[in-house]
């Protein structure tokens, strides 16, 4: 039972010892908010995650409720956040934001989510 | 030497029951959906990381009713990916103490080899099974006052898992459910003293309601809430061969045990903390409402490139859009 405990407590020393490693990124909040009504178009969408972001290996996609794209400038990251240029003004209408990202210890993680801008 | 703590039927019932309502811990990301290590039974998935500690508590009652063993254990479980769909696992109950009478022993420990048979990211549905082995005679010596089984124990595990991210309702998608299904085969039929030890089914499921999903995919939540995930969880266990004879003012040897309960799990980053109230079906499972929790380090988190990673082969990709 000695060397058990011994080996928990190596097991648990490696873990708490390994401190510059980051975990999945989850979506944290996004602006305008994950299944938010706005009333008028943002500028930008800004979706923000749990963790760090590599810039370089992570973008999102925006299109109408049915499917058609909506052209955005090429995404920008600092720190946890991904920022989406709109080329133009959104109508009213549900928008579907399609992400991917890729945190800084090179998990990669993606999802979807809508938010409405109220006519 | 602390008296031997429960008589006739009831100990090995009271063994059963205790042995399938200690902590099983892991837990998976299947497309957006995470399972979470969760207490009643173990999730669907196979992952890296460090269950330390887990802990259990509930009082036993006697056949007459009457309050028995106030039961309490600290175990423990390190499972390691091989492979993206194959992982191993090593714990034990660990350290279980009581009161009335006092006692205290070390559990056996178990091994585990799990594989996920099936996964659609998508549909954020997983399916797997395992075959566990708890060794006999590797925790206290039968001297203790809470010896181990003297005997090994093997299980065949069937596992699944399903989230509703995939519904149209928006409040439905925050909804997941898993369940498990075991057939626990001890290697000894009958004990020195002639106990028989029986063949059992252990069945149990859990119902969640991921906020942590609905604020990544549905909805936004306060930042209060963003990281929980409230359930409801069961587990029974059932004798199907080998079955003792009864003996008058015992427990009935045919006696189905199991708990359920309310839990939630605070996800991390790094780690996740869960509680559970475990509230007995009858009194051969219990008396009173017990508690179980675990402290279970991501250890695919804090160690991607070493500890974190399979053996062999990439990681399992996460997300439904890869």
């Amino acid at each position: 039972m000695k060397n058990i405990r011994s080996l928990m407590l190596a097991a648990v020393l490696c873990a708490v010892a390994t401190t510059s490693a980051l975990a999945h990124a989850l979506l944290d909040h996004a602006a305008p908010g994950v299944g938010a009504t706005v009333t008028a178009s943002p500028s930008e969408l800004q979706l923000t995650f749990s963790q760090e972001i590599v810039p370089a290996f992570s973008g999102a996609e925006v299109s109408t409720a049915e499917g058609a794209p909506i052209v955005t400038a090429k995404p920008a990251g600092s720190g946890n956040t991904l920022h989406v240029g709109l080329a133009q003004p959104l109508k009213p209408g549900v928008y579907k934001v399609s992400w991917h990202v890729t945190s800084i210890d090179t998990h990669h993680s993606s999802g979807t989510y809508k938010f409405t801008i109220a006519p | 030497m602390p008296s031997r703590p429960l008589h006739g039927l009831a100990g090995p019932l009271v063994a059963i029951l205790l042995a399938s309502v200690s902590p099983a811990l892991s837990h998976t990301i299947v497309g957006d959906r995470l399972f979470p290590a969760t207490l009643a039974i173990d999730d669907p998935g196979v992952n890296d990381e460090l269950a330390l500690p887990s802990f259990a508590y509930m009082t036993s009652a006697n056949p007459d009713g009457s309050d028995g063993s106030i039961n309490y254990n600290l175990g423990w479980e390190y499972s390691k990916t091989i492979t993206a769909n194959l992982g191993f696992s090593v714990g034990s109950e660990g350290y279980k103490w009581q009161k009335s009478p006092n006692a205290q022993g070390w559990g056996n420990i178990e091994t585990q080899l799990k594989y996920v048979f099936f996964q659609d990211p998508k549909h954020e549905f997983i399916f797997s099974g395992a075959v566990n082995a708890n060794w006999a005679n590797s925790g206290s010596p039968q001297s203790a006052g809470l010896p181990s089984d003297p005997y090994t124990t093997l299980t065949g595990k069937v596992y699944v898992g399903k989230g509703f991210g995939d519904a149209s309702a928006d409040w439905v998608r925050p909804f997941a459910l898993t369940g498990e299904f075991d057939y626990n085969i001890p290697t000894v039929t009958a004990n020195a003293d002639g106990s028989l030890n029986p063949r059992t089914v252990t069945y149990g499921a859990t119902v969640q309601y991921s906020l942590l999903y609905m604020n990544s995919y549905v909805h936004e939540v306060p930042e209060l809430f963003k990281r929980l995930i409230p359930a409801f969880e069961a587990t029974f266990t059932s004798p199907v061969a080998n079955i003792p004879l009864a003996v008058p003012g015992d427990f009935s040897p045919n006696t189905t045990t199991g708990v359920f309960g309310p839990s939630l799990y605070y996800v991390g980053n790094y780690f996740e903390v869960g509680v559970m109230a475990q509230i007995p079906i009858n009194s051969a499972s219990g008396k009173n409402v017990g508690v179980m929790a675990v402290l279970d380090f991501f250890l695919d988190d804090i160690a991607p490139t070493t500890l974190g990673k399979p053996l062999f082969g990439a990681p399992q990709a996460r997300g439904s859009h890869n």
